[in-house]
């Protein structure tokens, strides 16, 4: 192409830049973001979904019915990790050589703009006040300037280099040397793939093998700049405008916050690998594990009984590890799931499947994204102007404000997704949203700025704020209004914004908690049933058959019989009961020295143990040496085929001694302490404070307004016994909130005064309580698990958590909250990790042996393999629109760009409100009444009866109401959003 | 690595020879290249395993840990954290084994 045919027409004619999103002022912004980090994130999530797929695949019929479970069985089960590792690996490959990181995904799911719009997020978080909202706390930590000096003035070869080779690659664009495309974009890779060679960048860019950069959009803004220049007679060259370029780095973060915790497995998998396994795990841990597992193969007892005992004691771990597995995949599944609807993938209504209805009972609530900016979009005029100007608007625009803000960094924060995006539209949602948000937050800034005094009251600012906001100038105004509504308090506001986000979060865990138990319990006993009836199957079927020393049940039945068979099949020595073993000889009992495990030998012979773990037998007929032993003191498998072979039966029998009860003192965050003692929490919820009429509020830094009794809380001290006292000062008539007044003295005689320890912010609704005493003292005990809460300091003793308050006990509700309104806070250290004690049972396990010696030929019973495995679905898939919905029209406007068949129009017609249809006027005035008796006369009489029935639910209207508003929603859309949307506050 | 522990590599050893590779099944330079590669995989799996069990705040700590090369305190933090690394690695070694041996 030559460079005249390059240029486009109109460049000479027009001074248009064509991507002004990357140019402020004259200075170009190049970024160059790295994606390394969320690769292998991706991948995983291909791979679910690729397994997904195999395991919804199928025909139908009983030899698809068998074909799919076996399927679920094997890939979805015993191969699934196998198969997970290699599709990932599978499709970080195609994510590497396409260059695409949604290379994977569907590409009507694929978010086609990703990297332009990434790009654009960190130009503008150029502006070093905008940046906190476009970028996450760790996108930000890896922010920076490559640039050709360095801050002292020395030069940055590496950064002059990078910026260099930048120069020249666009120079051949404008030259038309590289004008394609592609090329242009393979040249790029080059350039920043050596770049990430040198790791001269590698703090911002990671490894840099994947990564967006907005090279082509620049090269194309220099063209147009040049050639506007050199229209107006100037002649400038590309390295004059690339001097006026900054150059941006960093690691980015696309796809759903939930693929976050992804990328930080995968970071931390990587990072573990690099050290010696050994210092994760020990030998023992690895020995042990080895050993019950080859334990379970290869067993033989000398009675059905014996094999039968075995069977349902390996059986019964089999059930365990299947609900471990079980739990693990419930978590990926819930992960995956809230992934997928964060990216759009799929609609509420759009679900389908038992398995995806409960999953989706236990996602977060999230807000769309375009729903959340037209929110923003409220705030401002149709001319764009900034409509704030009274109590309400303030107060609405605040709202909105801090619920996206609480959104965004619960998001990140704890990786979960709280906000939903629409299909493809992730990253530039995303980016609007962020940009929205910063926009707001400027110009409410510029408001209370430029506001006087009066208009600040009316804004319903508190004379205290007021005056911050005037006499700090150096403090940003909306930070200072919304650091109490971050740290989880109203502020300003009428609402907790967080503590409701959080209160949310909390509800769908404990659904998800509840889920998971009863999916874990299911797993357990599929596990153990058809571990062990798969086990009989295989031992019948596949060895026997397979094994000339082994009599199998049906190989008899078919004829089938061994010579000098060594070993029986379970089956078969059910069906074919021995004589009983001569029990008669005198027996003695040895207990295996260091345990509490016992052999049962005959008196003729003699138990010895052989060094640390190993046992010999010796007698006049027999001797076994070196019967190894488990670090457990139990017999190895290797000890049981030895006494089999030397003509011993074994048999076992399991009981359990007094469990040792252990204690922990662990260091652990107040969710995790509520969580593990949520029987010894109260829920509650907060009616009011008895403020005494004077609120709390910031000043200087601090919470002040507090007086009588909200000062009569004393600090925590500790006697001689170690038990911490709690003391109240108040008097009976020192707390009030408008009419309503507590007397303490009544209360705590009444047992209702009590001391609610809250650990954090975030778990201020599950409070530990303590009885305060008549004498206004509150004790707890040495030992107990709230002392544990307070710390000894200098000369004093210190809660941990965030809030002592002293309550008065309202009553509990339905809902079994515990209502309460406190009387005295006290603020404490808040610390994320306090000091907890879990209690754990060890069982104590004691194995008594049997030993019985018969030197004869019998065969003996085989215990058959437990094979741990079952059939278990993947989450459902979702093909949005599969059910072809087809939604009609309404008949009351049949919209010229509805296309239809004549008959189904006339149909159509037939319902239209016949003043509509026959007038042929779009404008005429209809009388509603006539309209509405008219409609529901051409119902047919069931539905006429549901809508009626359905009526009768609301039940009689309240003669106190003055009057109704019907607000229209899209009932189709709206079913499962419903509440909320109309939930008045 | 797994390489070092003496269970793992009679546990590994034993898997091969299940599989009918040992005892002059195979050349022995394969056979140790097998084992190797069987360590080193299974090594993987324990590692993630333990990282799935952990929510997004145990894993930060354990990533600092990893960063702050305090890796002689990991046991004892996954002790403290309730993770029941005894089970979790016979789990994870009884799927391996029974992926390996009937993988075709």
């Amino acid at each position: 192409m030559s460079r005249e045919a390059h240029r486009p027409a109109h460049a000479a004619e027009t001074d248009h830049i064509p991507h002004e999103e990357f140019i402020e002022g004259d200075r170009l912004k190049i970024v160059i973001t790295g994606l390394d980090e969320n690769v292998r994130a991706h991948a995983v999530e291909a791979a679910d979904k690729q397994l997904a797929e195999k395991l919804n695949e199928g025909d139908g019929g009983f030899k698809g019915f068998v074909k799919k479970m076996w399927k679920q069985t094997w890939h979805g089960n015993i191969m699934r990790d196998h198969y997970l590792n290699k599709y990932t690996r599978q499709a970080e490959r195609r994510i590497y050589e396409s260059g695409n990181i949604e290379e994977n995904l569907n590409t009507s799911v694929q978010d086609s703009d990703l990297a332009l719009e990434t790009t654009k997020r960190w130009a503008q978080a150029f502006d070093e006040n905008l940046r906190q909202d476009l970028l996450s706390e760790e996108e930000a930590s890896t922010y920076g300037l490559v640039l050709d000096r360095n801050p002292d003035g020395s030069a940055n070869p590496e950064g002059a280099k990078l910026k260099s080779e930048i120069q020249d690659l666009v120079e051949e664009f404008v030259s038309g040397n590289i004008a394609d495309e592609d090329a242009f974009n393979e040249q790029s890779k080059r350039i920043l793939n050596d770049a990430a060679q040198s790791g001269a960048h590698s703090d911002m860019i990671g490894r840099g093998q994947l990564y967006a950069s907005n090279l082509f959009q620049i090269a194309q803004n220099v063209q147009a700049i040049q050639m506007r220049e050199q229209s107006l007679g100037r002649d400038v060259s590309v390295k004059d405008i690339l001097d006026n370029a900054d150059i941006i780095m960093g690691s980015a973060k696309v796809g759903p916050e939930t693929q976050a915790h992804l990328n930080r497995v995968e970071r931390t998998v990587e990072k573990l690998r690099k050290i010696p396994i050994l210092n994760t795990i020990n030998e023992a841990t690895v020995a042990t594990a080895a050993s019950a597992i080859y334990s379970i193969a290869g067993w033989a007892t000398k009675t059905a009984v014996g094999a039968t005992a075995a069977v349902v004691a390996v059986g019964a771990t089999a059930g365990v590890w299947a609900g471990f597995r079980e739990a693990r995949r419930l978590k990926d599944e819930r992960s995956q799931h809230s992934r997928e609807f964060t990216r759009g993938e799929f609609t509420e209504d759009e679900i389908a499947g038992r398995r995806r209805d409960s999953i989706e009972a236990t996602r977060y609530e999230s807000k769309s994204a375009p729903e959340l900016m037209e929110q923003l979009r409220l705030l401002y005029n149709e001319d764009g102007e900034f409509r704030v100007n009274d109590g309400d608007s303030f107060k609405e625009a605040m709202q909105m404000i801090a619920e996206i803000e609480a959104r965004n960094n619960l998001s990140s924060s704890r990786e979960i997704d709280l906000i939903h995006y629409s299909k493809g539209q992730m990253s530039r949602e995303k980016r609007l949203l962020r940009m929205g948000l910063a926009k707001a937050k400027v110009d409410m800034r510029h408001l209370i700025e430029d506001a006087d005094p009066a208009t600040l009251t009316a804004f319903g600012l508190n004379p205290h704020d007021i005056d911050r906001v005037k006499t700090d100038p150096n403090g940003d105004v909306i930070t200072f209004l919304l650091d109490p509504i971050r740290d989880g308090n109203e502020g300003i506001l009428d609402v907790n914004v967080v503590g409701e986000i959080d209160e949310s979060i909390n509800e769908k865990d404990k659904l998800y908690r509840r889920l998971r138990n009863k999916r874990v319990a299911g797993a357990v006993v599929k596990g153990t049933a058809l571990g062990m009836a798969l086990g009989l199957t295989a031992q019948e079927l596949i060895i026997a058959p397979l094994s000339d020393n082994t009599q199998g049940a049906i190989e008899s039945t078919f004829g089938g019989q061994d010579v000098d068979p060594a070993r029986e099949t379970l089956l078969y020595a059910l069906e074919n009961p021995e004589q009983p073993v001569d029990m008669s000889a005198s027996y003695h009992t040895v207990d295996i020295p260091g345990t509490e495990n016992k052999v049962t030998i005959p008196d003729n012979l003699q138990l010895e143990k052989v060094g640390d773990n190993a046992l010999s037998i010796n007698g006049e007929d027999v001797s076994v040496s070196d019967l190894p032993l488990n670090p457990d003191g139990t017999l190895t498998s290797e000890a049981r085929n030895a006494l089999a072979q030397a003509g011993f039966t074994v048999n076992e029998h399991g009981s359990f001694g007094p469990p040792e009860i252990i204690q922990h003192e662990i260091q652990s965050d107040p969710n995790s302490i509520v969580q593990n003692h949520s029987d010894q929490t109260v829920e509650v919820t907060r009616d009011h404070w008895y403020q005494n009429d004077t609120p709390m509020r910031w000043e200087n830094g601090k919470l002040v307004g507090a007086d009588h009794n909200e000062l009569g809380l004393w600090n925590p001290w500790r006697d001689g016994n170690g038990d911490v006292h709690i003391r109240t000062n108040m008097t009976e008539s020192g707390s009030w909130t408008g009419e309503e007044r507590a007397n303490w003295a009544e209360l705590a005689r009444d047992g209702k005064l009590q001391i609610a320890l809250s650990l954090s912010k975030g778990t201020q609704h599950e409070v530990f309580m303590i009885p305060i005493n008549a004498q206004g003292e509150a004790v707890i005990p040495a030992g107990s698990l709230e002392e544990n809460f307070f710390t000894d300091g200098q000369g004093r003793v210190d809660f941990m958590g965030k809030y002592t308050e002293v309550v008065e006990i309202r009553g509990v509700d339905e809902a079994g909250k515990t209502h309460i309104a406190p009387l005295a806070t006290d603020i404490g250290k808040g610390l994320n990790t306090i000091p907890d004690v879990i209690t754990e049972t060890k069982p104590n396990p004691i194995i008594e042996y049997a030993l019985d010696y018969q030197p004869n030929k019998d065969p003996v019973v085989a215990v058959p393999p437990v094979l741990p495995w079952y059939p278990r679905k993947g989450l459902e898939l979702i093909s949005p629109g599969s059910e072809n919905i087809t939604i009609e029209p309404s008949p009351y406007y049949l919209s010229q760009y509805y296309e239809t068949d004549p008959q189904n129009r006339a149909r159509l017609l037939s319902r239209m409100s016949p003043r509509l249809r026959d007038n042929d006027n779009p404008d005429i005035e209809l009388d509603e009444r006539e309209e509405v008796e008219w409609y529901w006369n051409n119902q047919t009489p069931e539905h006429r009866q549901r809508v009626t029935d359905l009526a009768a639910q609301a039940g009689a209207m309240d003669p106190g109401v003055e009057a109704v508003i019907a607000i229209p929603v899209a009932g189709h859309q709206e079913s499962k959003n419903i509440y909320h949307s109309i939930y008045l506050r | 690595m797994l390489q070092d522990s003496p269970a793992a590599v009679q546990f590994v050893d034993k898997l091969i020879a299940t599989k009918g590779f040992a005892d002059g099944g195979v050349d022995e330079e394969i056979r140790l290249q097998l084992r190797d590669d069987l360590l080193t995989e299974l090594s993987d799996r324990i590692n993630r395993a333990i990282v799935e069990s952990l929510n997004p705040e145990q894993v930060t700590k354990l990533e600092h840990l990893l960063d702050t090369k305090k890796v002689d305190k990991i046991q004892s933090f996954l002790h403290n954290q309730g993770i029941n690394v005894q089970g979790l690695v016979a789990r994870v070694m009884s799927e391996f084994q029974a992926s390996y041996l009937e993988e075709a």
